[in-house]
């Protein structure tokens, strides 16, 4: 209890954040009374298909699903391409993921329909692919950076290569691998929202309905969640990274 | 061995995957085809292919011309069948509408025809001569396709019926690009030598920029076109300019500012950690403060900075395809006409060029690097 109130205390101005934009996306009379005065002249303020809090829940579902999956098979790739028997592949695996970023986030979201069809599925693979090429890479980098003498005396305190691996090469390769996931993430919400052209829900939805329609209202409204959410995250993972900072 | 074992299974998964679709007409679900059941001198031609794979992951020489061949053979096949399908449409009751679309096996072809040559490209000793060839088999490919070779594909057929279009939108998607990185240029270098100045200064523009990055691309469109519209509505000689709500205007304004965080952030990296000898060195030899900028400073981090433009780019290239969401036109209108469409083809035509595009970009740029290095630099990295 005492801890909470002295992170409340240090975070004023990001807990007041995180409050207010809560309220924003679930109260919708919020919502009306802060667009309405903006455009007298519309009719509808408010996107009429679905609640806004029904579509950040469908923005969180993607991003959180293709995020932790990618979490897990990046660091296990991470793992494999930097252990002896999967040596060969480290160079290929860097190439390849160098070259899949220079791919657009759009372009592997569009791409994903004429594979698989429209809907949640696609934009889930999408998002899913290219949220694992930061999280190798980083991952890669952090074992890879780990200082051989550190990996020497692991071993020499007799230690199993797994042992080594678990508590000596990943607590040490943890930051790095942390800041691949919040390059994956941010870039993941931005890419769900344009999941809404693909029929795969969230934000994006109001946001492409406004545009549609030309209803500058519908688009404010989403896009206000959409950047909030972005921000949202980042400042989680800021405040993660600042606690393991303090940490060591 | 396991590298090229894992080379040899996407190989070997080609054939046994459906390569092409054979489509009726434009909306319809076409039927796949899998090579096995075209005629005898194309699966015998493939099951020559899964032999010499076998060949290929068992043999214990690493031999560049080998790879080179292989891909060579796998591209040719891929071209025949394509240009069998093409002559025999009736079998799938598809004639004069009829249209071939990519199937996940030629996918796969892709894939493994990319591993040979990276693999080939990274053991040998004759780098040059290696992409001279792949330059021919690139030239080759595009001059059957330039020929009118492959007129059913679906991809050229949707091509064809816009082709003045496509055109007009591949320039306006690179003008749009460029134009949108070049303002980000002449803001950001300023501002980044600035950060790397002053302290205090520093913290603002990194939070302001990083701010901007966070957001996503089509909140970050939609959020320019309440102010801009506004602002057009008030003020009438702004619309006489062509600035309105939607359209070119809030797209390159949205664009610059993403532009903004690669360059800011690589031009100030490059200057602020020039090791502190060096500067003394300079002004030990009576350079003035202009003259260690000129002399010392800006060749010395011209290459970081080009980094961070060419970062920028690619990552424009992207966002500007979504800029077609408010009507800035671009390649972006094919990738968002086709979904609208529900015509995967369509879609393609969008998204192929904007990934060539981005690698087109991403190499130029790094050639423009190593140029940009001072030779001093690069021997010193050599050491």
């Amino acid at each position: 209890m005492h801890g909470l109130t002295k992170f409340l205390k240090q975070q004023k101005l990001g807990t007041l954040f995180v409050i207010v934009y809560l309220l924003y996306v679930t109260l919708p009379t919020l919502q009306y009374s802060i667009l309405a005065p903006l455009f007298p002249h519309l009719q509808d303020i408010l996107y009429p298909r679905a609640s806004l809090l029904r579509l950040f829940g469908e923005h969180l579902l993607l991003v959180l699903l293709s995020g932790i999956s990618a979490f897990v098979t990046g660091i296990f790739l991470g793992i494999s391409v930097t252990r002896p028997w999967g040596r060969e592949f480290l160079q290929s695996v860097q190439d390849l993921t160098a070259l899949l970023q220079t791919f657009p986030p759009v372009a592997v979201l569009t791409l994903a329909v004429p594979a698989v069809g429209f809907g949640f599925t696609p934009a889930y693979l999408a998002l899913f692919i290219y949220s694992i090429l930061p999280i190798v890479r980083n991952t890669i980098t952090g074992l890879l950076s780990v200082p051989q003498p550190l990996k020497e005396a692991a071993r020499g305190m007799g230690m199993t290569p797994l042992q080594v691996l678990i508590k000596a090469e990943l607590p040490q390769a943890f930051p790095a691998i942390l800041t691949g996931t919040r390059i994956s993430i941010i870039i993941n919400i931005g890419t769900a929202t344009i999941g809404g052209v693909i029929g795969a829900g969230g934000l994006g939805v109001a946001i492409v309905a406004g545009l549609v329609r030309d209803n500058t209202a519908f688009v404010l409204q989403g896009a206000i969640a959409a950047a909030g959410l972005a921000f949202l995250a980042d400042y989680l993972f800021e405040l993660w990274e600042q606690k393991m900072n303090r940490q060591e | 061995m396991r590298f090229k074992f894992f080379t040899g299974l996407c190989a070997v998964c080609t054939f046994f995957l459906p390569l092409y679709t054979v489509k009726p007409n434009r909306i319809q679900t076409g039927s796949a085809v899998w090579v096995f059941e075209l005629p005898p001198g194309y699966w015998g031609a493939a099951l020559i292919l899964i032999f010499l794979t076998v060949f290929i992951v068992f043999s214990r020489r690493h031999t560049d011309i080998l790879f080179l061949l292989f891909s060579i053979a796998f591209i040719s096949l891929l071209l025949a069948v394509l240009h069998y399908l093409q002559g025999h449409l009736y079998i799938w009751d598809a004639e004069e509408y009829g249209r071939i679309s990519f199937a996940e096996g030629f996918w796969i072809a892709l894939l493994t025809i990319y591993l040979l040559l990276s693999w080939a490209y990274r053991n040998t000793r004759h780098k040059l001569l290696l992409s001279i060839a792949m330059l021919i088999i690139a030239a080759v490919v595009m001059l059957f396709v330039l020929l009118g070779s492959f007129e059913h594909s679906a991809i050229l057929l949707e091509y064809q019926n816009r082709s003045q279009k496509f055109l007009m939108e591949l320039l306006n998607h690179v003008n749009l690009s460029l134009a949108a990185v070049g303002m980000a240029t002449v803001i950001g270098i300023p501002a980044g030598i600035w950060a790397a100045r002053s302290q205090k200064y520093r913290i603002l523009v990194f939070k302001t920029v990083n701010g901007i990055q966070t957001i996503p691309s089509l909140a970050l469109f939609g959020l320019m076109i309440a102010p801009l519209a506004l602002l057009s509505r008030q003020f009438p000689v702004l619309r006489s300019l062509g600035i309105a709500g939607i359209g070119t205007a809030p797209a390159l304004i949205a664009l610059t500012l993403y532009s903004l965080l690669p360059i800011i952030r690589n031009t100030f990296t490059g200057i602020y950690y020039i090791e502190t000898q060096i500067i003394s060195a300079a002004h030990g030899m009576g350079m003035n403060r202009a003259q260690t900028f000129r002399y010392v400073e800006l060749p010395l981090s011209t290459p970081m900075i080009l980094t961070g433009i060419r970062m920028s780019l690619v990552q424009c290239i992207g966002n500007t395809a979504v800029a077609a969401l408010i009507g800035a036109g671009g390649l972006g209108t094919f990738i968002f006409q086709g979904l609208g469409q529900s015509v995967p083809d369509l879609i393609l035509l969008g998204v192929i060029p904007v990934i060539l595009l981005s690698i087109l970009f991403d190499r130029l740029f790094h050639l423009a690097e190593h140029w940009a290095t001072p030779r001093g630099v690069r021997l010193a990295w050599i050491d």
